[in-house]
Formats: structure tokens, sequence, C-alpha cells
């Protein structure tokens, strides 16, 4: 038992990581989202993402899981955020072109 | 992991950040009913040689001039409170834990269905893009 919640979502990885925005408070770096792009290096299902894009200018998430990059875009689609985008691919090979970004983030990818 | 910060060193703009966070394997989680501390977990072998891989990894860019630190810290968060019975299922289904410290399963067994606490640090570090 989990605060009276069934262990099946265990099975998650990011089901272990902090569930809020204990992070974003942890690490103090409003100042480095707040109105920029970033770029969320591994960023799965998009967990952090969704606690950027508030602040960001835009958010780009890249993970080489495709089928992570596919929920996390149909999540996009049911929050209805439009400075979120999201890209498949690894890290050592972004393939974003031209594009550049303020802040990129490793969230537990590195 | 080099090749990984290099890619982010050229998408980058200049004076952009560069955030690392990550769960730091030389802080490993702690077990706790309440305040009362019971013992701890402990990392997979593999989980402290990838960790320790990634310092040095970010050591050699910021060696090589592409980054500059600006402040690196370490703070601590709690896992949702669970039984021993979620506890075990955590720690067998985990890529990074290896099991329980010596002595800590066999306390927790004592009362199998109090609440558990478990706090995991997390490292970072916030670099500048030179």
């Amino acid at each position: 038992m989990i605060d009276g919640k069934s262990i099946g979502w265990m099975g998650c990885a990011s089901a272990v990581r902090p569930a809020d925005d204990v992070e974003l408070r942890g690490l103090r770096a409003d100042r480095y989202f707040r109105g920029k792009d970033v770029l969320d290096i591994g960023t799965g299902n998009g967990r952090m993402a969704w606690l950027v894009a508030p602040l960001a200018r835009s958010v780009m998430g890249v993970d080489p899981d495709v089928e992570a990059v596919h929920e996390a875009r149909r999540e996009r689609h049911r929050r209805g955020l439009r400075n979120v985008r999201f890209h498949a691919g690894p890290a050592q090979e972004l393939g974003l072109g031209r594009r550049r970004f303020d802040t990129a983030l490793f969230s537990w990818s590195l | 992991m080099v090749d990984a910060l290099h890619e982010a060193h050229a998408v980058l703009r200049p004076g952009g950040t560069l955030i690392d966070l990550r769960p730091d394997s030389s802080h490993p989680p702690l077990v706790r009913w309440g305040r009362t501390e019971i013992g701890g977990l402990y990392e997979r072998r593999e989980a402290v040689r990838d960790h320790r891989a990634s310092d040095r990894a970010v050591a050699r860019v910021v060696g090589e001039g592409q980054f500059r630190l600006i402040r690196a810290g370490l703070f601590w968060y709690a896992l949702p409170k669970m039984d021993l019975r979620a506890l075990d299922a955590w720690v067998a289904q985990s890529r990074r834990i290896g099991g329980f410290t010596r002595g800590t399963r066999a306390a927790l067994a004592k009362d199998p269905e109090h609440l558990i606490n478990v706090r995991r640090a997390l490292a970072y570090g916030i670099y500048r893009r030179i």
C-alpha cells in the first residue's frame, strides 16, 4: 500500500520521482526557465516539461524513447499547451537543425 | 555522456544555461518510520558507476572550457509513504536501487504495515555555456 493507492503504478519509472514541483523548488532556478526557450533532454513522458511550461517561452522535450514521446504528445494535446513540443531522438544527436535554446535541462538523464 | 554534453553545448545560445539534476549516489536513500531513522537502501554498482561517469563527463566539458559552474548543491525529497510490501516491490523493480542496507529490512519487518518514509537526495549543477 502506498498512501492508500495500489502499487500498480510503481512499474512507471517516473512514479518514484518527485510527484510535484519539488525539483524546481529544490533547484531554485526559476530564472533559468522564466521567458526562456528550454530544451528538456531525456524528457521521457514530459514530466518536467509540464512543470517548466508555465514559466518558459517554449519547451522542447527530446527523448530516444519513441513511445514515451508519443505519450507526451498526447498529454500535450490533453493539456492544451501551445508552447511545448516533443521530438524523438538521442541526446548525442538531437537533430534540431538550427534551433537554439537558452536552457538545457538534463533531469535524471545524464 | 560527453557526446550529449557537447550536443547540448551546440544547441545552447552563448551565455545559456545547462542544468544537470540527478540522484546523488554518494547520499543513498534513507528509510524512516516518521522521524525515526531505521536504515537505508543501497544503489546498484552500475548506478554508482554511471553517476561517477556522469560526474567525469561534466568535469571534462568544464575542463574543455565549454561550460562554467554557476552553482551546485543537493536537496532531499520524500517518496510517497508506503508499507513494506510496496517498498519491496519498488526495490525489486528499481534499476538504481540494489536493496536494503544491513539490518534495515529486518527492522522494518517487525511492523510491516507501518508506513515507511524514504528520502532521496538529488544533486544538481547549474552551468553557463561559454
